[in-house]
C-alpha cells in the first residue's frame, strides 16, 4: 500500500464572483512526480498556492500527512514551493537564498554549511554560489529556486511552471536535470504545467485540468491511450478524430457508421449516447486488416526516425499517419495511400 | 485581521484629525459665524480694494510664472530628449542646481545684483550704456517673478522629460509612415502625449507660486494672498477676514488635485522598461556653439541668485561697487557663534530628522498597506495622504494655529509638535509614493517564497522586505530631510518665539536687520544650500546604485 502524502478534497474558489476551481480532489502518494497538466489560465497557480497556503479556498480541504492544515498559515507547513518567476531574494547571494530555510528553522551554522554545500553539488551551482541572482544565467537561477525549496527537505515540493521562463534549448537541458534531482532525492512533487511533453516526460501521474476542473487522472500512459474526452485526446499528443453512429453492439465489439465507411471498435465502458465520436492515434495503424480508410497524401514531413504522412480522403476528411519511412510502399495502393486501424486502437470518447 | 483594522483605522484617524479637520475648521470658519452660516467674510474681502487687488496679483503671478517656465523648460526639456551633444549630462545636472535653495535666500543676495544700486546697474552706469539706474524689480512684483522662474523651471524641465521618455519613439515614425508632416505629428501625437506631464507641472509651479511666503517678504511686496493672510495671522480673531483668504487658496489649489493625482499613479513603476530612443541627432561645429551660448545663459542667470548669495556671504563692504571691495570669513563664524543661528541649525536639525523618521515610518507603513493589503477604504487613505502634494505650507500652518489655539497643543506656546507635524506632512506624498512603488516592483512571490521555507511575518519583513525597500525609502528619506531643512513657509507661520526659530526664520530675521544681517543671513544660506546639495547628491547615489543593482537582470 503506498503511503498517501497529499490530498485535497472538493477544493472550490471564486474571486470577485468568477469561479476558477470547481471540486477539485486527488490524492498524491510518496515519491509520486504528480502533474497538473491543463492550458493556460485553467486555475492551475491558484490550486497550488491553495495547497501552499498562500490563498485560502472557498470549499473544500487541504489534507497533509493525514493532518488538515487548511487553516494552517504558508509558514507552518513544511511544503517547499518553486515559482514560476523563481522569486529570487535579488539582495541576497546565491547560497544566502538558499540557506535562508535552514536559518529560519535556526540550525547551527556548520550544519547548514554542511547542507548547503550538499545541495550545491547537488543543483551543480558551485561556481555560482557568491554571485548575486542577477548575475547568473536563467537556467542557474531555476536551479537556485530548486535548491532554495528543497534544502528543508518539505514533505512535498510543488513547482508551478518550473521551466516555463526559459528558452527551447535550457528547457530541454532541465527537463532531465529535473529528472535527476527528482531520482536522486526521491521527493514527492506536484508540478503545474500547461506542456503536455514535461508531463509525458517526467509524471508518474498527470491530472488534466480543463478550465477549473480536472477531467481525469491516470499514468502517462493511462492518459495516452484512454484519453477520456474529447479535451484529454488533443491536449495531450496527436490524433485522429472521426465521428459515427452506432448501429449494432455484438458482445464486446461495436459496428459503427461514418462517412468514411463502417468501422468496428472494441467496446471497453458504457456509453450514453449512440453517437459518437472516437479517434485513433497517427501511429497506431496498420497497413492492412480490418477500419480501411483510402485518401490522397496532401504532403508529408520526416519526424526524426517517423515519416509522417497527411492524407486527405474523397469525403474531405483529413488524417495524419505516422510511419516507419522503409514501409511507405506498403501503404501504397497506385495513387492512393490505404491504411487500417485495428479495433482495440479505435478510442471512444464520451460526448 | 483584527489588528490590521485597528492599526489601519488609527492611521486614518490620525491623517483625518490632524489633516483633515485643520482645513474643515478653516472653511467653516469662513461660512459661519457664531454657528450661523454668513457670506459677510467674503463681502468684506471682495469689497476691499488691497485685498482684491492682492486675489488678482497672486493669480496673476502663477500664471506668468507658469508661462515662464514653460518658455524656458520645454524647449530644454525637448532639446534633452532629441538631440546629442557633448556634456549633455553634465548639463542635465547643473539644470536642476537651481531647485536646491529656496528662492527667498537667493533673493537676499540678487537684491545686492539687481536693485537700483546694484552690481548691474553701476556696471551698466560706469559702461555709459545707461544714465539713471533701471529697476529691474518695479515694486517687487517681477522681483517675485524672476526669483521664482529660475528657482522652478527645472520641474518643468524634469516632467516634460520624464513625459517625453514615457512612449516609444516609433509612435511619431508611424504618425510620419502615414503621411503626416512634423506639425501634424507634434500636434496629433506628441502634445496630447506629453499633455497630462505638462499640466501636472503647471499645477505644481502654479500652487507653488501663489503660495510662496518667504519671497515676497524679502522683496517686501505686501499685494499678494499669502503675504496677506501671513500678517492677518496675528488677530484672526478680532479679524476672521483671513479664513476666507485661505479658502480662497483651497479653492485655486484643490481642483488641482485631480490632475496630479491621476498624473502621479500612471507613472510607471518597473525600472526595467525599454522604451526605444535612439537619438540619432548630433550637433557639431556652430550649432552647439550656439546651444552652449545658449545653456550657459540659462544657467547664468538661474544661477545668479546663488552666486550672488555666496558673493554677498563672504563681502566685507559690497555697496555701490560692481563686486565687493574686500571679502571675509567673519559671517560665517558669527553663524556658528551667534546664539539665534546657533539654535536655527540645532533646531532645523532636530525637527528635520525627527520629521524625516516620522516621515519614513508612516510613509513606509501607508505605503506597503496601498500596495499590499485588501481592505475597505484604502481608497479613502489613498486619496487623503496624497492630498498634502496641494495643501500648502501657509494653509497647513494657518489651520494649526486657529484650530489648536487654546488647546493643550497649542502652537503659540510650543511649535514644536506642529513644525515636526508639518514638516512630514508636506513630503509624506513622496516617501508614500516611493514606497508604494518599490513594493509595486517587488514580487509578492518573493515574500510568499520566505513562508513557504518557514518564515514568519516579523522575519520576512526583516529579511526580505525590508531590505528590497529601504535603499528607496533611504533616498527619498535623505530628500525629506534637505526639504525639511529649508522649509520656509510653516516655519514663518509657526515658530513664532526665538527659541523655536528653525534656519529659514533666522535667515529672514537676519535679513531684515540693517548692518551686517543679510550678510550673516547669506552664510546661513550657503550653509544650507551645501547640506541640500550633499543630501541629493547622496541619495541619488543610493537610487542609482542600490536599486540598479538589486532589478538589473543578466
Ligand atoms: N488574485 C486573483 N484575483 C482575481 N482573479 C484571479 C486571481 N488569481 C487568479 N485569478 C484568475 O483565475 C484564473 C486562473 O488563474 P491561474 O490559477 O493563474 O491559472 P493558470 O496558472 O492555470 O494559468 C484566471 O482567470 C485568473 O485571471
Ligand atoms: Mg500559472
Amino acid at each position: 500500500m503506498k503511503k498517501e502524502i497529499l490530498a485535497v478534497e472538493n477544493i472550490e474558489k471564486s474571486f470577485d464572483g468568477k469561479e476558477v476551481l470547481k471540486n477539485i480532489s486527488f490524492t498524491v502518494y510518496e515519491n509520486e512526480f504528480f502533474f497538473i497538466l491543463g492550458p493556460s489560465g485553467c486555475g492551475k497557480t491558484t490550486l497550488l498556492r491553495i495547497i501552499a497556503g498562500f490563498t485560502q479556498p472557498d470549499r473544500g480541504r487541504v489534507i497533509l500527512n493525514k493532518k488538515d492544515i487548511t487553516n494552517l498559515p504558508p509558514n507552518k507547513r513544511n511544503i517547499g514551493f518553486v515559482f514560476q518567476n523563481f522569486a529570487l531574494w535579488p539582495h541576497m547571494k546565491v547560497k544566502e537564498n538558499i540557506a535562508f530555510g535552514l536559518e529560519i528553522r535556526k540550525y547551527p551554522g556548520d550544519f547548514i554549511e554542511k547542507k548547503v554545500k550538499e545541495i550545491l553539488e547537488l543543483t551543480k551551482l558551485k561556481d555560482v554560489e557568491n554571485l548575486y541572482p542577477s548575475q547568473i544565467s536563467g537556467g542557474q537561477q531555476q536551479r537556485v529556486s530548486l535548491a532554495r525549496a528543497l534544502i528543508t527537505n518539505p514533505q512535498i515540493l510543488l513547482l508551478d511552471e518550473p521551466l516555463s521562463n526559459l528558452d527551447a534549448k535550457l528547457r530541454d537541458e532541465m527537463r532531465s536535470e529535473l529528472k535527476r534531482i527528482f531520482k536522486e532525492t526521491g521527493k514527492t512533487m506536484i508540478y503545474v504545467t500547461h506542456d503536455q511533453k514535461e508531463a509525458m516526460t517526467l509524471g508518474t501521474t498527470i491530472a488534466v485540468m480543463k478550465e477549473k476542473e480536472i477531467v481525469q487522472i491516470g499514468s502517462p500512459y493511462e492518459i495516452y491511450t484512454y484519453p477520456r474526452n474529447f479535451f484529454v485526446a488533443s491536449f495531450v499528443g496527436d490524433i485522429n478524430f472521426l465521428k459515427g453512429k452506432i448501429i449494432e453492439k455484438i458482445g464486446e465489439i461495436l459496428k459503427i457508421e461514418t462517412e468514411e465507411g463502417l468501422f468496428y471498435a472494441k467496446y471497453k465502458r458504457p456509453l450514453n449516447s449512440e453517437n459518437i465520436l472516437f479517434c485513433f492515434r497517427p501511429e497506431s495503424i496498420t497497413n492492412k486488416g480490418e477500419n480501411l480508410i483510402k485518401g490522397k497524401m496532401r504532403d508529408f514531413e520526416f519526424l526524426g526516425n517517423l515519416l509522417r504522412l497527411n492524407i486527405i480522403t474523397e469525403r474531405g476528411n483529413l488524417f495524419k499517419i505516422e510511419i516507419l519511412p522503409k514501409d511507405f510502399e506498403n501503404y501504397r495502393n497506385g495513387e492512393d495511400i490505404v491504411f487500417s486501424i485495428k479495433k482495440e486502437d479505435v478510442i471512444l470518447l464520451e460526448e | 485581521m483584527m489588528r490590521k483594522k485597528i492599526l489601519f483605522f488609527s492611521i486614518l484617524f490620525f491623517l483625518i484629525y490632524f489633516f483633515i479637520y485643520p482645513i474643515f475648521f478653516i472653511v467653516y470658519q469662513s461660512f459661519f459665524h457664531q454657528n450661523k452660516f454668513t457670506l459677510e467674510l467674503f463681502k468684506i474681502a471682495l469689497t476691499n480694494y488691497s485685498i482684491r487687488k492682492s486675489i488678482l496679483n497672486s493669480i496673476l503671478l502663477g500664471i506668468i510664472v507658469v508661462i515662464t517656465t514653460s518658455i524656458i523648460g520645454i524647449p530644454l526639456a525637448f532639446i534633452f530628449d532629441r538631440i546629442n551633444f557633448k556634456g549633455k549630462s553634465l548639463f542635465r545636472i547643473l539644470f536642476l542646481l537651481p531647485m536646491i535653495s529656496s528662492p527667498f535666500v537667493g533673493a537676499i543676495g540678487i537684491k545686492q545684483v539687481l536693485s537700483r544700486f546694484g552690481s548691474l546697474n553701476i556696471l551698466l552706469i560706469k559702461l555709459n550704456l545707461i544714465k539713471n539706474p533701471i529697476s529691474f524689480f518695479g515694486s517687487g512684483f517681477s522681483g517675485i517673478v524672476i526669483l521664482q522662474t529660475l528657482h522652478l523651471f527645472p520641474i518643468m524641465f524634469l516632467n516634460i522629460s520624464s513625459a517625453l521618455n514615457n512612449y516609444d519613439i516609433s509612435v511619431e515614425e508611424a504618425s510620419y509612415n502615414l503621411g503626416a508632416s512634423k506639425i501634424q505629428t507634434f500636434l496629433r501625437i506628441t502634445f496630447p502625449l506629453i499633455l497630462p506631464g505638462y499640466f501636472t507641472a503647471s499645477s505644481i509651479i502654479f500652487i507653488w507660486s501663489i503660495t510662496d511666503l518667504g519671497t515676497p517678504l524679502v522683496f517686501e511686496f505686501n499685494q499678494l494672498i499669502s503675504v496677506k493672510i501671513f500678517h492677518m495671522l496675528k488677530d484672526i480673531n478680532t479679524n476672521p477676514v483671513g479664513y476666507c483668504l485661505v479658502f480662497m487658496i483651497l479653492i485655486l489649489t484643490l481642483p488641482l488635485f485631480i490632475f496630479i493625482k491621476r498624473y502621479i499613479e500612471k507613472i510607471p513603476y518597473t525600472t526595467d522598461r525599454t522604451v526605444l530612443r535612439i537619438v540619432e541627432k548630433n550637433l557639431k561645429g556652430k550649432s552647439l556653439f550656439l546651444l552652449y551660448f545658449f545653456f550657459s545663459l540659462i544657467l547664468f542667470f538661474s544661477l545668479l541668485p546663488h552666486f550672488s548669495m555666496i558673493l554677498y556671504s563672504f563681502s566685507k563692504k559690497w555697496f555701490f561697487s560692481i563686486l565687493p571691495e574686500k571679502y571675509t570669513l567673519e559671517y560665517y563664524k558669527i553663524v556658528f557663534s551667534h546664539r539665534l543661528t546657533k539654535t536655527g541649525i540645532l533646531n532645523s536639525l532636530i525637527y528635520s530628522s525627527l520629521s524625516t523618521t516620522f516621515d519614513i515610518f508612516l510613509g513606509f507603513l501607508i505605503g506597503y498597506i496601498l500596495a499590499r493589503w485588501k481592505i475597505r477604504g484604502k481608497n479613502i487613505l489613498d486619496i487623503i495622504s496624497m492630498m498634502p502634494l496641494v495643501i500648502p505650507g501657509i494653509v497647513l500652518a494657518f489651520g494649526y494655529v486657529v484650530t489648536f489655539s487654546n488647546t493643550i497643543l497649542d502652537p503659540k506656546n510650543n511649535p514644536v509638535f506642529f513644525i515636526i507635524l508639518s514638516y512630514s506632512l508636506r513630503r509624506l506624498p513622496y516617501i508614500i509614493r516611493t514606497t508604494y512603488s518599490s513594493f509595486l516592483q517587488i514580487s509578492e512571490n518573493l515574500e510568499e517564497a520566505s513562508y513557504s521555507l518557514g518564515a514568519d511575518n516579523l522575519i520576512t519583513f526583516k529579511k526580505i522586505v525590508f531590505p528590497l525597500v529601504s535603499p528607496g525609502i533611504f533616498a527619498g528619506g535623505i530628500l525629506a530631510f534637505a526639504f525639511s531643512l529649508m522649509e520656509v513657509s510653516c516655519s514663518l507661520i509657526l515658530a513664532i518665539r526665538e527659541k523655536f526659530y528653525p534656519i529659514s526664520k533666522v535667515i529672514y530675521t537676519l535679513a531684515g536687520r540693517v548692518t551686517d544681517g543679510p550678510n550673516t543671513a547669506c552664510s546661513l544660506g550657503v550653509l544650507g544650500m551645501i547640506i541640500t546639495a550633499i543630501c541629493l547628491f547622496i541619495s541619488t547615489k543610493i537610487i542609482m546604485k542600490k536599486i540598479g543593482e538589486f532589478f538589473r537582470i543578466g
